[in-house]
Order: structure tokens, then C-alpha cells, then sequence
């Protein structure tokens, strides 16, 4: 084979396409690479390797393990430009993270996403500071906040959501 | 259409709308409004004097908005019949000329005062002292077919919030189709709206509100070939002008139409392949199209001096009012059905209506004429026959049973059911031209008067039966 | 005196508490009485369930949306990704059957249940529909007469609008933050990239230097354009990339200005007279300066109408 092509074939798209459809990537079928959506997103304009389009026509040939260790996609902003804008009700940005979530459930992902997870399991917080109290104190505020780190028993249900999910099978906790 | 004004045996309605049609091939009634147009049309020579007179300013919708036409208004220069009409909604009565009302006298000259417009006409056509219908005058017509052919609007810049609608550089094709005319605003010269310099850079962007499922899922066919047009007439004439042409794809379907689009880009048309996902202002006014192209796999963008938005075609709500009027069907694109989208391309699902035009379906003029010439055939046939040929398979009232309810009249999707006196008695009557025999009736009669020949109880009964049957 | 459930997610209380205050002092003097959702979490924030597993996400957020029916009021919160993550969540449990019964399903687990009879406001939106521009403008003490004001609204107020109670006008050339700002009476015009994304979120912890770049631009298209005297945002997410993230570009020589960036309701409460040590204390790029402007005796409404 030459080095520069690939084979299609038939079995790769199946599962492609349907792991993203089960993981919230619906519309997967439906784009027909306009590229609408590439062309205002900000993957896209500071150039990682993928954008809403490009990884959506991977999946629709069947590559989808080809990208897993590429971070691209934890660099989506949610932003759902692409949402607004797509002539096909895609959802771009829902396949960008359906993508994300077949990456997690694969151990593919950044340290920095295993840290903000485990905040919010531990403190109920995604974003933590150990030096809150004092800051909070500085700008006259109780140096207690009145949100889940300050109640145990939020916590307790914030931890109960998350132990009965499939997170708890990757074992970061 | 001057053709059509002049031919003896065409009598031509403008300014007219269709209220009520009734009856069935051969023999329909049709009510038509003629709308008051204000001004006398046998004494008005559509010599514009008064347009030049009347004070008021409306958006002129044949221009397609971009300049002003007065509330006295002939609607273009080649219109058919060159006749003015008053707009009455924006008619401001100078001089408290309200219609039906006396003039004042001036006290200086002793003579009447007179609306601008009066004063200004030379024939006499416009006089307020008339009282005037309103509600215009209704004709009734005797006519055996009936060809549908309403047009299409395009959709306006507004609905695309993405491309700056609000920036008056950014235009509907329409749009930029007056601003090139020799009979447009500017008198055919090519201005920036906001600066009225000429521009240097044009993108145009195709498939604005069609091939998008947020408006139009379908694809308007004719955009790709009149952009092409409109940037090929541009380039000719003004070389130096750079032209971006944003495409999803391009295409040209048709004799000699991808020859003309290959021809453009021998010519040094830019063509994008890929759907701008937006629009930014620059400070200078420029326009920041932000696009894709396909070939490249990357963001491209074009500072641009015009975008030219090849929007949408769609039925208007006034013909799908008219649909309703005509007992047509409106398909889930919100055109006119046809009767059978291969064998049937004119015809409707009521006798004696054809459709023409792009109220059926997109299309260009090519395709537009060859459809006319086919609805006019068809619709000549049964004129000059004088008979028709009807299925067997329809509904008939017995009037013994018929206890004169009236529930199949209203059910019938073809208003083919009317009620008569019988020795004083009202009875369904089924108009066997206009029945297609779908059945609703049948099954509506709670007196079981109406049998659909061919679909009997029994005979129905009986093919369950033979299905049923254990083998 | 409308009453609202204060959402604060995690940035706001945790690292930029002087906006918490600001709410706190600016809103119920306008008419906004705020009270705590007492345990409520991260919303949770995109990286983190979001990207996991999309009904624990869902279910984690119902949970919190469950905190304001219980006290009966509508969320009203400022943080962007807090708004977005909310307003979504709301939006696919409302219209997704399937997804109602997982979410109720998992909110039996802990005892609660979503009935859907809380809206979720941003505090822009807040601020717009229930207070307006002109009765803002009643109530400041100092203006910002001349002073120019560059907007930056933030992605998740905008996008999708389909999720969204109160919506701009028209989304990519956004207006409901300029107005607010003009009721302050500065001026803010328009800027080409206004609407662009500041490279703040998942980007900015997934790569630093492509989340600058977009940065960069963005504030070239402020300073170059309209040079402006002060940066106004309506998302801490972006405060933090505005602010910190315009220090890192400083410091490293990649931009030669500095655009001093406040959140919203900050330069409302110090139009409003209010302790900047309180309300505008968390900050990269200097601001003393600007505020003892705004702060000054010249810009005295009174003295000014008088
Ligand atoms: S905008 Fe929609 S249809 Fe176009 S490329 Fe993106 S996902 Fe596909
Ligand atoms: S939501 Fe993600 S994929 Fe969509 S435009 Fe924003 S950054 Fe790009």
C-alpha cells in the first residue's frame, strides 16, 4: 500500500459512527463539510490539528482511533458558535464532545482534566484555591462560602451523582 | 407582456387578486378583486407627472428597497399597463384632500385647493373629490382551466444575523441585481451604499437560507448561475475589481451553464469552496469574511467592500393564501404540488388547475418557459375537446338515504360536495368532475348514503376476506 | 424587588471574590434582592463531567437548578460557563424525554427531583430585564462621560441562542452589554473582533500559547481600533484570561499597552460609589488609576447635571 493513502472500509465508519452517536453525537451523519462551522471556531483559528469539521468527516470515513492521543478536542470551548450556524443542524460542537467523552472512557486525557475532576469530587469545585478564605476575607466577605465546600452533605450528594456513573470505572478516585 | 396586453384574446388583470373560485373544470367561477388603484386607468397616460409631485417617501420595492418611490406610484418604467396607483396605507392627503371630500377655496385666488397630486396630473386621472370604494370592485369569471403561476420572493438579508444584515454593504442578490441595472438606483454605476465609491473587492456567498435546514432544506437552483452571472458582468467591465465567490459547491446543471462557470475562473473569479461562517465590521467599514476553503483544509479570509448574499427562494404567504383558495396542496418545501412529481409535472390534484412557474418548485428561466408552454397546452386541452375524462372510482349520494346533514361538505378536500333541495329537502350532491374519489365522505355519512364505486362495504369485505383467507 | 438565587459556581467565590461583593452591594440597591444557594457545586464546568459522561453532568447540574425551586426563585448567576452549563442542561431535560427520566432517575438517588420551575438568568440578562438602562443610570453617582469602554461579552451569553431566556438581538453583533455600559454613559463602539472568543476555557488549559494567540488578537482589534480606556466583561472566565492573560502578553513584550479590564457589575457598584477595596481588588493589570478617575469629584453625577 502506498504510504499516502488509506483503504475505506465499511466496519471501521460503522463503529466510528456509532460511538459518537451513542455518546451524544447525533448528528454525526447529517454534516455535508460545508465547513461553516470550521471557519468561525476557535480551534480552528489558532490552528490545532482539529476542528469541528475535520474530526466530524474522521469519523464519517472511520478513523476514530486514529486521533485518540490528540488533545485537539479538550481545546473546544463549548462556545457553540458552530451550533448556531450549521446548515444542517449538526451540532458540531456535541460531536466535539462526544468525541472527548469515547476519549475519557479510553484513559485519553490531560492531567489538568484528571485534577479538575478530582476537585469536584473532593470539594464540589472544578476550580480550587487553598487560599480562598483569606481572599474572600480581604474583599469583606465571610471567609466561608455558602456553596458545596462548605457543606458536607452537598457534598455527600455531589459524590453519591458521581459514584453511580461510569466515571467511577476509570478509577481516578 | 407587452405582447400579452395587446393580444385581443387575452384580457389582462393587474393589480387584482383571486378571492373565490368555484365549480369544477369547464365551468369554474372565479371572483376577482380588482384593488382600488385611486387613479382613473382610462384617463391615466402613465406619464409620471404626479410621482414627481408627491411628497411622501416609501421604500420601492422594486428596487428592492435600496431608494424611494412616492405614495403616487407607477411601479417601473416598463411596467404593464403603464398606469399609476395610489398606495393609501402611506398616502399622507395633502392639502386634506381625503378621498370623497370637497377641496377649500383659497381665499387669495378664489379657486380650489388641490392635492399635489391632482394638481399635477394633466388628464384629470386623479381626483379626490371622488368617493371612492375602497374595497375596489369585484368581477366574476367564467372560465374552463385555470394556470397557477404566482412567482417567488427571495428571502430578506435580516434572517442571516451572522453575515451583518445591518451593514448596508451586505445585500441580497436582488439587491445587487437593481443596483447593476441601467434602470436601478444608482443608474446602473456600481457604488458601496455606504460611501458610494466604487468598490474594489466583492465576495459573494451562495446557498443563504437554502441547503440550510434552519430555513429552506432545499436548494434554490438558480443562485449558483446568476452569481456567476453577476460576477462575470462585474469583471468584464471593471477588471480591477477582486470577486471572492463562496460556494458549498457549485452548481450548474444545464447546456452550456459549466462551461460559463469555468469560463469565470479563466477569467480571475476567485472561487471559495466552503459556507462563510460569519461576517465581521472593520473599523473602516470593511467587511471581514470569515470563510473555509476546501481545497486548502483551512480559514481563509477576505476583506471585502461588498458581500452579495444569494438568499433563498420561497413561495410567498399571499400565494399560500391563494392556496387555500384554490383547494391546492402546498408541499412540506412550501411550494405547490403537483399531481405526480414525473408524469403529472403540471397538473394538480384538482381538474382543470395547472400550476407554471416557480410557485411549483425552484427553477430558472429556461426551465420556467418550458414549464408555461406545458401548463398552457395542458390547460388548452379540455377547452378544446369540451370534454373530459374522469376516473370511475368516485363518490355518488344516494338521495333516498341522504338526510341532508351536510357533514360530507364539509370533509370533501375538493369542495366537490354542494347541497340541493329535493321537493324542499337539502341532498348532497357530488360533482362527479371534481370528486377524485379518496373516500372521506364515505366514511363521514352517518346515514350511509354515499357509496365510492369500486370501494363498496361489500367489496371491501370481500378483498379482506380473500387476504385472510388461511391458504 | 425581585428576589434571585445567587449561583456563584467556582472562579467567582473561590478566586475573584471582590465580583461576588459587587453583586452583593450593586444588585439589591437596584431592586435585585440575592439569596445564597446554599451547597450548590461547580456547575459543572465543560472539562469536567461534560466531557465524561453526559447524564451525570446533566443530573449534577439539575441538582443544582433543584436548590433555587426549593427556595422558589430563578438562578441568576455570572459566570458564563456556570450560565451556559445551566442554560443547556435545562434546555435538554425540557425537550429530551430520554434524558428527563435518566436525570430524575439519578436526582432519586439523593432525594431530590427537577420540576423545571426555575429560569436560569445570566446577571447581564438579570440586570437588563428586570432593572434597565435607565433606571442604572438613576442610580450611579459617578458617569463615565468620555471614557471608552471595549466590551466583551463572552461566548456562553451568546451561543446557542436557542438555549437562552433573554437573547441578544442579534448575537454576533451583541448589544445588551453595550447598553448596560452606556447606561453608565461611556462610550462603546463597536470593534471588529467583539464577539470573538477569548481563548480563556478548555483552550487556555490545553495549550497556553494557542489560547494567547487568540488573546492577542483580540486585543489588538481593542487597542488599534477603538483604544479603549477599559476592558468591561460580563463572564469571569473571561476576566481571568483579559486580565491575567493580558499580563503574561505584557510581560513577555508580545503587546506594549495595558487595558485595564473590569467585570461588569464591578464598575457598576464603583459608578455606584462603592469601596473599590471591596469591589474591584483582584486584578494583574493595574487599575488604581482608572478608578480613581472614575471615582473622582468631576465625575459627581450631581455636580455634573447641576
Ligand atoms: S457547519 Fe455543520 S454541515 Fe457544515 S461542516 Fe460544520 S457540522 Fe458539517
Ligand atoms: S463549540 Fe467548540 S467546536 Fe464549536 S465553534 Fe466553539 S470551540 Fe469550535
Amino acid at each position: 500500500m502506498y504510504e499516502g493513502v488509506v483503504v475505506l472500509n465499511e466496519k471501521d465508519r460503522e463503529l466510528a459512527i456509532k460511538t459518537i452517536m451513542e455518546r451524544g453525537g447525533d448528528g454525526v451523519l447529517r454534516c455535508i463539510q460545508c465547513g461553516a462551522c470550521q471557519s468561525t471556531c476557535p480551534m480552528a483559528f489558532a490552528d490545532f490539528t482539529l476542528n469541528p469539521r475535520k474530526l466530524i468527516r474522521l469519523i464519517q470515513l472511520g478513523f476514530l482511533e486514529e486521533m485518540i492521543e490528540d488533545s485537539s478536542t479538550w481545546a473546544c470551548q463549548a462556545c457553540n458558535r458552530c451550533v448556531e450556524i450549521c446548515p444542517r443542524n449538526v451540532k458540531p460542537f456535541e460531536i466535539v464532545f462526544a468525541y472527548r467523552r469515547y476519549q475519557a472512557m479510553e484513559l485519553a486525557f490531560s492531567t489538568s482534566a484528571v485534577q479538575s475532576q478530582m476537585n469536584l469530587y473532593m470539594k464540589g469545585h472544578a476550580v480550587f484555591s487553598e487560599a480562598y478564605k483569606e481572599t474572600r476575607q480581604k474583599v469583606g466577605l465571610p471567609p466561608e462560602t455558602p456553596t458545596a465546600v462548605s457543606y458536607p452533605e452537598a457534598l455527600k450528594e455531589i459524590q453519591t451523582l458521581i459514584e453511580n456513573s461510569p466515571i467511577m470505572e476509570l478509577g481516578l478516585f | 407582456m407587452v405582447q400579452v396586453s395587446t393580444n385581443p384574446n387575452i384580457e389582462l388583470l393587474t393589480y387584482s387578486e383571486v378571492e373565490s373560485v368555484e365549480g369544477f373544470v369547464g365551468n369554474f367561477k372565479v371572483k376577482v378583486r380588482k384593488k382600488q388603484t385611486w387613479v382613473d386607468w382610462t384617463k391615466c397616460t402613465g406619464c409620471g407627472e404626479c410621482m414627481e409631485k408627491c411628497p411622501v417617501k416609501v421604500p420601492n420595492e422594486f428596487n428592492a428597497g435600496l431608494d424611494h418611490r412616492p405614495a403616487i406610484y407607477i411601479q417601473f418604467p416598463q411596467a404593464v399597463p403603464k398606469k399609476a396607483v395610489i398606495d393609501i396605507d402611506n398616502c399622507i392627503n395633502c392639502a386634506g384632500r381625503k378621498f370623497g371630500t370637497e377641496p377649500k377655496i383659497s381665499k387669495r385666488t378664489g379657486k380650489p385647493i388641490l392635492a399635489p397630486c391632482e394638481r399635477a396630473c394633466g388628464t384629470g386621472a386623479v381626483n379626490r373629490s371622488l368617493n371612492l370604494d375602497p374595497n375596489g370592485e369585484i368581477v366574476e369569471l367564467d372560465v374552463g382551466t385555470i394556470v397557477v403561476a404566482t412567482g417567488f420572493k427571495v428571502m430578506e438579508k435580516d434572517w442571516f444575523k451572522e453575515y451583518a444584515p445591518h451593514h448596508p454593504d451586505v445585500m441580497t442578490a436582488l439587491q445587487f441585481e437593481r443596483l447593476l441595472s441601467a434602470t436601478g438606483p444608482t443608474g446602473g454605476k456600481l457604488v458601496r451604499p455606504s460611501t458610494n465609491q466604487k468598490p474594489k473587492v466583492i465576495s459573494f456567498i451562495s446557498c443563504v437560507g437554502s441547503r440550510d435546514v434552519r430555513y429552506h432544506s432545499y436548494c434554490s437552483r438558480v443562485c449558483c448561475m446568476y452569481l456567476i452571472k453577476q460576477a462575470k458582468l462585474i469583471k468584464s467591465k471593471y477588471p480591477d475589481i477582486e470577486i471572492y465567490m463562496h460556494f458549498m459547491d457549485v452548481r450548474t446543471p444545464g447546456k452550456d451553464f459549466d462551461e460559463y462557470y469555468t469560463s469565470a475562473i479563466e477569467m480571475g473569479i476567485n472561487i471559495v469552496r466552503g459556507k462563510p461562517g460569519g461576517i465581521e465590521v472593520l473599523p473602516d467599514g470593511r467587511l471581514r469574511v470569515m470563510a473555509y476553503d476546501a481545497g486548502l483544509g483551512k480559514n481563509v479570509e477576505v476583506h471585502a467592500d461588498m458581500v452579495i448574499l444569494a438568499t433563498a427562494m420561497e413561495v410567498p404567504e399571499s400565494a399560500k393564501k391563494l392556496a387555500s383558495t384554490l383547494s391546492l396542496t402546498i408541499d412540506a418545501s412550501g411550494f405547490f404540488k403537483e399531481l405526480h412529481p414525473k408524469l403529472k409535472p403540471v397538473e394538480t390534484a384538482v381538474e382543470g388547475i395547472y400550476l407554471a412557474g416557480c410557485c411549483q418548485g425552484p427553477k430558472d428561466i429556461p426551465d420556467t418557459v418550458s414549464q408555461a408552454k406545458g401548463a398552457a397546452a395542458v390547460a388548452a386541452v379540455p377547452l378544446a375537446r369540451g370534454k373530459v375524462v374522469i376516473e370511475p372510482t368516485i363518490s355518488e349520494v344516494n338521495q333516498e338515504k341522504c338526510s341532508g346533514c351536510g357533514l360530507c361538505v364539509a370533509v370533501c378536500p375538493y369542495n366537490a360536495i354542494s347541497l340541493e333541495l329535493v321537493n324542499d329537502r337539502p341532498r348532497a350532491k357530488i360533482a362527479p368532475t371534481a370528486c377524485k374519489g379518496c373516500g372521506v365522505c364515505t366514511s363521514t355519512c352517518p346515514s350511509e348514503a354515499i357509496v365510492l364505486h369500486g370501494f363498496t362495504d361489500k367489496q371491501i369485505e370481500a378483498q379482506v376476506e380473500a387476504l385472510t383467507m388461511p391458504v | 424587588m425581585k428576589t434571585m438565587g445567587l449561583f456563584l459556581g467556582c472562579n467567582i467565590p473561590l478566586k475573584l471574590p471582590d465580583i461576588e461583593q459587587s453583586f452583593r452591594k450593586a444588585l439589591p440597591e437596584l431592586g435585585i434582592d440575592l439569596v445564597d444557594l446554599e451547597g450548590a457545586s461547580c456547575c459543572p464546568s465543560w472539562g469536567t463531567l461534560p466531557s465524561f459522561d453526559l447524564p451525570t453532568w446533566l443530573a449534577v447540574s439539575a441538582r443544582n437548578i433543584t436548590l433555587a425551586e426549593a427556595k422558589d426563585v430563578d438562578v441568576v448567576t455570572g459566570c458564563n460557563s456556570c450560565f451556559g452549563i445551566l442554560a443547556e442542561t435545562k434546555h435538554i431535560i425540557e425537550h429530551d424525554e430520554e434524558y428527563r427520566k435518566a436525570v430524575q432517575e439519578k436526582l432519586a438517588l439523593i432525594n431530590r427531583e427537577y420540576k423545571g420551575t426555575s429560569q436560569v438568568y445570566h446577571v447581564l440578562h438579570a440586570l437588563y430585564k428586570f432593572v434597565g438602562p435607565e433606571k442604572i443610570n438613576e442610580k450611579i453617582k459617578y458617569t463615565l462621560k468620555q471614557l471608552t469602554i471595549a466590551i466583551q461579552v463572552g461566548c456562553h451569553a451568546l451561543w446557542p441562542s436557542k438555549v437562552m431566556a433573554i437573547k441578544e438581538p442579534n448575537p454576533f453583533f451583541p448589544t445588551i452589554l453595550k447598553e448596560l455600559c452606556e447606561a453608565l454613559e461611556a462610550d462603546v463602539p463597536h470593534y471588529s473582533r467583539i464577539e470573538a472568543c477569548c481563548g480563556m476555557g478548555g483552550m487556555r488549559s490545553t495549550n497556553m500559547e494557542k489560547s494567547l494567540g487568540l488573546l492577542k488578537e483580540k486585543l489588538i482589534s481593542i487597542k488599534e481600533e477603538i483604544d479603549a480606556d477599559m476592558i468591561v466583561v460580563g463572564c469571569s472566565s473571561c476576566y481571568l484570561q483579559m486580565d491575567g492573560g493580558q499580563k503574561i502578553l505584557r510581560d513577555r513584550g508580545e503587546i506594549d499597552f495595558e487595558i485595564p479590564v473590569f467585570y461588569y457589575t464591578q464598575l457598576l457598584a464603583l459608578c455606584m460609589g462603592f469601596d473599590p477595596k471591596q469591589v474591584a481588588a483582584i486584578n494583574e493589570i493595574p487599575r488604581e488609576e482608572i478608578i480613581a478617575r472614575i471615582q473622582s469629584e468631576e465625575r459627581l453625577k450631581e455636580k455634573q447635571e447641576g
